[in-house]
């Protein structure tokens, strides 16, 4: 034991200044986690306010629509996981093959521009730019002949708006990501592909995607931490009263019903819930992962 | 019994502000006279009998630490919330050394404070929100002032805080003690009022909005209207706010959302459930389905309106005094006011005046860390306060000016008086506005508004205005001839102010449920108006309000309400 | 390679780059939107007749925005925050992600670092807690309160250990054998030939501290010490209605200057625009190195 202390110390000692912060300010802080059990009383603080058992969780199950909300949350979570995670690989794909390396670093800039924005300005340009009278877009389908559609004002097509608006936000951010992967993978291998007269599309399968896997597992595991988050910013910004019905989610509504009115008891036994669940998937998937594919995700 | 006691409360508003500002003409029709006596009100104004001299300076000074919300427009460069000149002035002349335990934006204020509240990492006096104010109460983490009150609190004060029949005052007490000082303020300024386009009633040969047939009418021979290419023109005005809330127009049917009203038995019942809501949003979902509503209305913040407002698209809807302010920008374009707009009173659908609600309860409220060493100093802040607000106006120069002018000591249009550390205002000063601004205007003499420092500003913003100063349009609408003043002084010579017959501190089941409530009654309105529900459901909404605690709130309200009598 | 260009290639080609470009607009023209805000008079902007040009040219927002002294302050606390922040990001996530990139027999232990750290990804103590601890260790309204308690970033850990993993073994062994230990191994290898994922992290790094808000709101006392994008929060959002009496409404209404919040919207987002073409040179300086390394 003490001799393998001594063999490998250097990375014991690599690791101690980042262990020591993230026990100070995320283990620390997550001794709060007892205040979901708690009725919060700031005089008494976090250790001393009276124990009340499950009655937070209740309360939340105990509000009417708790089951409509959680489902709401869960499609539109699961929507954005699948397309958040598809459209970046295409995207890093298509600029892939892209020769002109100007072009290539233009595309790569403009395509990471709109994470910039936060919900607060893009939800207002959002609601002018889809507005059914008005609006770019639906001016745009009309030139197809297509009726004009409220993109944000019609249960059936929210959740849809949700998923697109957010992908074409965030999509830049994994984007860089594939790239980065993209440039690791070894010419040579290419050079060995194109012996063997495999055209551009074969390479893309035989060479490129391999060497994107485990990027790609990578990055999908981490997302199904997403599981229960459907993105509270974006939601809050872009609905109203009569789309509540599909795109209200567990965040927004629990916002309106508690935490405007700092109920700390509340809002942390939620993230507590959400916390559990989304350890569940990625203790899961690592799991699978490491069972069937001999690959250790982190 | 209800109209009488709403009148008993406006009467006794106007009776007991009557002397002080009687005082106050006086100060400004004698000045020299009355300078020596209001120039240094803390140091030579007469001892009152009390153990603790309540008008001598500290000597060493003491310190008072509090929490700030910044707003940089009102300071002079190179001053801050930290170090400035009014601050500097109560050390100078209370002895008080003021501390800022944290300064943020105001927008930030109350997120802040709840972190240090949650935190227990409280200054000495601070001002707090109603809801914040439960919190700390519960938590027994602010002092009891009732004593505090009786003692230090000298006879102004305590006229200017009750001058409303106490009603503010009670709002600050939980179980028969008084826990904060109120932030007393006008409760009037909240009153609606129908903001109309005259160019085009005139055009159109259209009654003014007298009646709420009128209004519909209004509407209805706005929305033929054509905008010159522009897009389609709507009726009335809503955006995704009013749409759940249509407080102006409800109040033409004599119906108060979200207010507690009186019923023929004589017990409380909450307004938003009443048949008249029922009448008043089953219009509302008609003139939707004509058309004449935007049909988008409930996506939309009231940015697109007044872009419907500047493209003439829209010229009909309902908003408080301040409501020209946001039009500004649309109706003044290359220095030339294009549009034509007036201020009504809110009509009434039968023969019984239309009627505005109004709250008699406040928001914010000052509140005493439990542990603060020296209550009473907070209270010669107070004391001083109502000094500076009731004393008169400062002659240009004069110490004293301080306090409502900052270092330049003479108006300069900004509002500094706002940095001085505890603020309690007039409970009807934009009335007196009303009665008092056109009519200085005709005689060119204001010597009836000189004692306020915002009114005053009002005026003369509405010289420059009328000297043809276009950027001053918006204040014409407010403080002007027929302006919101003129209004809210009308409703209130009229008794048309509806004030909620509830006002004492949340109950139990308020602080449980309200919310919820609150949502599902907002999510029943706006579905009505836009016709995605019919308009039966809301019978079903009532049924269902009463089941999810609103029976529970109803019967603790009455029991309030017995107590109260 | 040049010569065998089919016929179908060309005409992907073609199809491949008019679809990024069209993905490249429908990005940009928000920003461009932005921009034409902020060029604008206000009357224009209100009357909705502003899309992608500016009409009634002014450049008043900007002067407005530069002659604003806390403007310039709020800058300048995030240009400390990035510099601070991002050092020591970086070089925790390098220190941590190498050690981390072992398997178990090469690093008995590193399984339970790694759930260690990727826990805190999943659970945190809500915002009191948190608040207390960056309290009581006395950060709180100073620029170590912006920097220290996201110090360590996990989810670039995750993706630079990863990245670590697919260099070739051999090299660290032969260095081995030359009797290098295990930082000049992180230094002199790992480092050099890790460049593109390094410029990435770097970027999102730069990013994120550029980018947050929400803990400058709650951790400084004084408006000075926000940093820019906590100072543009405080523009941008609108007074929460329960709280808004209406005198403020009156307040909140005059200040409704779109083209003002255009400008410092604008102004904000410049500096990334400027340094991320700049780190993507490190990208292509990665497929150089991958190419020189056989």
């Amino acid at each position: 034991m003490i001799a393998a202390v001594k063999k490998y110390w250097p990375l014991h000692l690599m690791i101690l200044p980042g262990f020591l912060l993230v026990l100070v300010y995320s283990y620390g802080p997550m001794a709060g986690l007892i205040i979901a059990f708690k009725k919060f009383m700031p005089n008494k603080g976090i250790w001393g306010s009276p124990w009340i058992g499950w009655d937070n969780f209740e309360f939340v199950l105990s509000l009417p629509d708790t089951s409509q909300i959680i489902r709401n949350t869960i499609i539109i979570a699961l929507m954005k996981m699948i397309a958040g995670m598809i459209v970046p690989i295409f995207a890093a794909l298509m600029l892939n093959e892209v020769r002109k390396a100007v072009f290539k670093r233009t595309v790569q800039t403009l395509i990471y521009l709109p994470h910039f924005l936060s919900w607060i300005i893009l939800g207002g340009i959002l609601i002018d730019i889809l507005s059914p009278s008005q609006g770019i877009v639906n001016k745009l389908l009309g030139v197809f002949g297509v009726d004009p559609v409220f993109f944000l004002g019609d249960n059936r097509w929210f959740r849809f708006t949700l998923v697109f608006s957010d992908i074409w936000k965030e999509f830049g951010f994994s984007t860089i990501v594939y790239l980065a992967a993209l440039t690791s993978i070894n010419p040579v291998l290419y050079e060995a592909a194109e012996i063997d007269g495999a055209n551009r599309l074969r390479q893309t399968w035989h060479v490129t995607l391999p060497g994107m896997l485990p990027i790609i597992v990578l990055l999908g595991t981490l997302s199904l931490g997403n599981v229960l988050n459907a993105g509270f910013d974006q939601v809050f910004n872009l609905y109203s009263i009569p789309v509540y019905e599909t795109g209200d989610i567990i965040d927004t509504y629990v916002y309106r019903v508690g935490i405007q009115k700092a109920q700390y008891g509340i809002a942390t036994a939620i993230g507590l819930f959400k916390s559990v669940v989304s350890l569940l998937f990625i203790s899961l998937s690592y799991v699978l992962a490491y069972r069937f594919a001999n690959y250790r995700i982190f | 019994m209800s109209l009488s006691k709403t009148k008993r409360f406006a009467l006794s508003c106007m009776v007991a502000l009557l002397p002080a500002m009687a005082a106050c003409s006086g100060t400004n029709g004698d000045k020299q006279g009355q300078n020596d006596a209001t120039s240094k009100p803390v140091e030579s104004a007469p001892a009152v009998e009390e153990k603790i001299d309540m008008n001598s300076k500290y000597d060493p000074p003491i310190t008072l630490t509090t929490f700030r919300g910044n707003v940089p427009e009102y300071f002079y460069p190179e001053e801050t919330m930290d170090k400035n000149a009014i601050y500097d002035a109560y050390e100078r002349d209370l002895g008080i050394t003021l501390k800022n335990n944290w300064v943020v934006d105001s927008k930030e204020y109350h997120s802040k404070l709840k972190i240090s509240i949650a935190a227990n990492d409280l200054a000495d006096f601070f001002l707090v929100s109603a809801e914040d104010l439960t919190t700390l109460v519960e938590s027994d983490m602010v002092m009891d002032l009732t004593e505090a009150y009786e003692k230090y609190a000298d006879e102004k004060t305590k006229k200017m805080l009750t001058s409303d029949g106490g009603k503010q005052m009670k709002s600050a007490t939980f179980n028969g003690k008084l826990m904060a000082i109120p932030q007393t303020n006008s409760p009037f300024n909240s009153a609606e009022m129908v903001w109309v386009r005259k160019d085009w009633l005139k055009e159109m040969n259209l009654p003014e909005p007298k009646t709420m047939q009128d209004v519909l009418a209004i509407s209805e021979a706005f929305a033929t209207r054509d905008s010159g290419g522009k897009g389609k023109v709507f009726g009335l005005g809503l955006n995704k706010e009013t749409i759940s809330q249509p407080l102006g127009f409800l109040n033409g049917y004599h119906a108060y959302p979200g207010q507690w009203v009186k019923d023929s038995s004589g017990k409380l019942v909450y307004g938003s459930v009443q048949p008249e809501v029922k009448t008043a949003l089953k219009q509302l979902q008609d003139l939707y389905k004509a058309g004449q509503i935007d049909p988008e209305a409930a996506v939309n913040d009231d940015a697109r309106n007044v872009e419907y407002i500047a493209n003439d698209r829209l010229g009909l809807i309902f908003g408080q005094f301040w409501y020209s302010a946001a039009l500004q920008d649309a109706v003044v374009k290359d220095n030339k006011v294009t549009q034509d707009w007036g201020v009504y009173m809110i009509p009434s659908i039968d023969d019984k005046p239309g009627m505005t609600q109004v709250s008699a309860t406040v928001n914010s409220f000052y509140v005493i860390n439990k542990n603060a060493k020296n209550p009473e100093a907070v209270f010669k802040l107070l004391n001083h306060w109502v000094g500076v607000l009731t004393g008169g106006l400062p002659a240009e120069g004069e110490p004293r000016a301080v306090y409502s002018f900052g270092k330049e000591l003479k108006e300069t249009g900004k509002e500094v008086w706002a940095v001085n550390p505890l603020v309690v205002l007039l409970q009807d000063l934009y009335i007196q506005g009303g009665e008092h601004i056109t009519e200085a205007l005709k005689t060119n003499d204001p010597s009836a508004i000189e004692w306020s420092g915002d009114l005053k500003n009002r005026y003369e913003q509405l010289k420059k205005y009328e000297a043809g100063d276009t950027t001053f349009w918006l204040q014409s609408k407010i403080a002007g001839e027929e302006g919101a003043f003129t209004r809210m002084y009308e409703y209130f010579k009229e008794d048309r102010y509806h004030f909620n017959e509830f006002y004492g501190t949340a109950t139990p089941t308020m602080i449980e449920r309200d919310e919820l409530l609150k949502t599902k009654e907002k999510e029943m309105f706006a579905k009505i108006i836009i016709g995605s529900a019919s308009i039966d459901e809301f019978d079903k909404f009532v049924e269902e309000w009463n089941k999810l605690g609103g029976e529970k709130i109803t019967e603790e309200v009455n029991d309030w309400y017995a107590n109260m009598q | 390679m040049a010569v065998k260009v089919s016929k179908s290639y060309r005409l992907f080609t073609i199809m491949n780059n008019f679809l990024l470009l069209l993905l490249a607009i429908t990005c940009v023209l928000p920003m461009l939107h932005i921009l034409a805000l902020s060029f604008s008079s206000a009357s224009a902007v209100t009357a909705g007749e502003v899309t992608f040009w500016p009409v009634d040219w002014t450049t008043a927002a900007y002067e407005n925005v530069f002659g604003k002294k806390e403007y310039l302050v709020a800058f300048w606390v995030s240009i400390k925050r990035v510099a601070i922040g991002v050092t020591i990001n970086m070089l925790l996530t390098i220190l941590i992600a190498y050690p981390l990139s072992k398997e178990n027999s090469q690093f008995p232990g590193r399984t339970i670092y790694a759930w260690y750290f990727v826990f805190t990804m999943l659970f945190s103590g809500g915002l009191i807690p948190w608040y207390m601890i960056i309290k009581d260790t006395g950060l709180l309204d100073t620029i170590w309160a912006l920097v220290i308690p996201s110090a360590v970033p996990i989810f670039n850990v995750i993706i630079l250990l990863n990245f670590f993993r697919g260099l070739p073994k051999e090299l660290e062994e032969s260095a081995k054998l030359d009797g290098a230990g295990y930082f000049t191994v992180l230094w002199r290898i790992f480092v050099p030939l890790s460049m593109p994922a390094l410029a990435t992290l770097l970027l999102f790094a730069v990013v994120g501290h550029w980018n947050s808000w929400f803990d400058g709101l709650i951790l400084s006392n004084r408006t000075e010490h926000y940093p820019l994008q906590s100072f543009l929060q405080t523009i941008i959002i609108k007074l929460d209605p329960a709280y808004l009496t209406p005198k403020q409404a009156e307040l909140n209404a005059l200040m409704n200057n779109r083209t003002s919040r255009a400008a410092q919207i604008f102004v904000a987002a410049f500096p990334i625009l400027i340094i991320y073409p700049f780190l993507q040179r490190f990208f292509i300086k990665g497929i150089v190195l991958g190419s020189v390394k056989e």
